[in-house]
């Protein structure tokens, strides 16, 4: 139970904010801007070209994705590798096809092994959103309800140049995060949906 | 395994490799070039029966057509329920008085184009733009003022494809 009339704390060591000190929050963002920035951006460029993929590969999309990745669309242009090695090396999911009620934990077993920071790819309108299975009792009506996806490829199954354009989506998001991985909106993104808002 | 065995396949790797290097590239460079039948758009023509062929990407909605008949909706709510019909009371057309239209959710969405095929007013065609893929899910919900904005022409160089029975189709340097 709150007292009524007692004053609200403020958020003393809040870094960056309006009420914090002025010492504190001037260093935190001066050392932000000369030293995580730069490395930021260095360790994103690292991460954009060398994506190690795993495949979840449960329906025909897996089809279609072996064509990118054959000579004709060279997805290595890319820098997306083909898939193999272990879980615990790579750093993209890439899940192909429907997931059903009893893939789930395998899907979830196969996340939980990868190392952080790891990103996620749908490729499908069956692992996007259950797609034409929409009234069956065991397919899962899109798997970002339980791992989070970062970039949703539509179609049935999506074409090689889809699915090029769904990877250089998910570079450009690798691009405007942080070093643990984290994305942030661009600037002008930002202003447009503050624009948004304020209407 | 013969040393002369061993000494021919060497010879034999060694001479495709070199051939290679003189042949033309097969990997189609897609975000500089282009080389999908990028101008045709898929259509019906309710009248001859006949339906245009051309690449099924992203709708295109006709909104001064279009008149709320849902037949779109019923075509699609067999298959994969992607089209909902969402009123727009901004839209004033004289033909549609309810100011229902399309609206496409590329999550569901199969491009099958069936809903092409049912409309009879020369109101839904499919563009030929493939660029699709979103961060989020709510972004992938076109409303029908969105499906109504005309496809913008890829910039990018249109290349030839040569199909070879030999080596598959590769692009024309």
């Amino acid at each position: 139970m709150s007292i009524p009339n007692a004053p609200q704390r403020k958020m003393i060591y809040s870094v960056g904010g309006g009420d914090s000190p002025a010492l504190v929050g001037k260093l935190s963002e001066v050392v932000k801007r000369a030293v995580g920035t730069p490395l930021g951006y260095m360790i994103n460029w690292g991460r954009l070209y060398s994506l190690w993929p795993v495949h979840l590969e449960t329906g025909c999309c897996s089809v279609e994705l072996g064509a990118s990745s054959g000579s004709r669309w060279d997805m290595e242009r890319f820098g997306v590798l083909e898939a193999f090695g272990s879980l615990r090396q790579c750093d993209l999911l890439i899940v192909l096809g429907t997931v059903s009620r009893k893939m789930m934990p395998r899907l979830r077993v196969v996340w939980e092994q990868m190392p952080e920071p790891k990103w996620c790819i749908a490729i499908g309108a069956c692992s996007i959103s259950g797609g034409l299975y929409l009234d069956s009792y065991n397919v899962l009506q899109g798997v970002d309800q339980y791992i989070p996806v970062d970039v949703k490829i539509p179609g049935c199954p999506p074409s090689p140049y889809t699915i090029l354009d769904g990877i250089m989506v998910l570079m450009e998001k690798i691009r405007n995060s942080d070093i643990k991985g984290r994305y942030h909106l661009p600037e002008f993104a930002q202003a447009k949906i503050k624009e948004e808002t304020a209407k | 395994m013969k040393t002369s065995e061993f000494l021919k396949g060497l010879a034999v790797s060694v001479w495709t490799g070199t051939v290679h290097l003189f042949r033309h590239r097969m990997t189609s460079m897609y975000p500089e070039t282009q080389n999908y039948p990028n101008t045709e758009m898929y259509a019906y023509d309710p009248k001859k029966g006949v339906a245009v062929s051309g690449w099924r990407g992203r709708h295109y909605l006709d909104m001064s057509k279009c008149t709320g008949c849902q037949l779109c909706f019923i075509a699609c709510e067999n298959i994969a329920e992607a089209i909902e019909m969402i009123p727009v009371p901004e839209a004033a057309h004289a033909q549609n008085k309810k100011s229902i239209y399309p609206g496409v959710d590329y999550g569901r969405c199969v491009f099958c184009g069936f809903c092409v095929d049912a409309c009879p007013f020369y109101a839904l065609y499919m563009t030929p733009v493939a660029e699709i893929s979103e961060m989020n899910r709510n972004d992938l919900y076109y409303s029908p003022v969105e499906l109504s904005v005309p496809p913008v022409p890829n910039p990018a160089p249109k290349v030839h494809v040569n199909f070879d029975k030999k080596r598959g189709s590769h692009d024309e340097r």
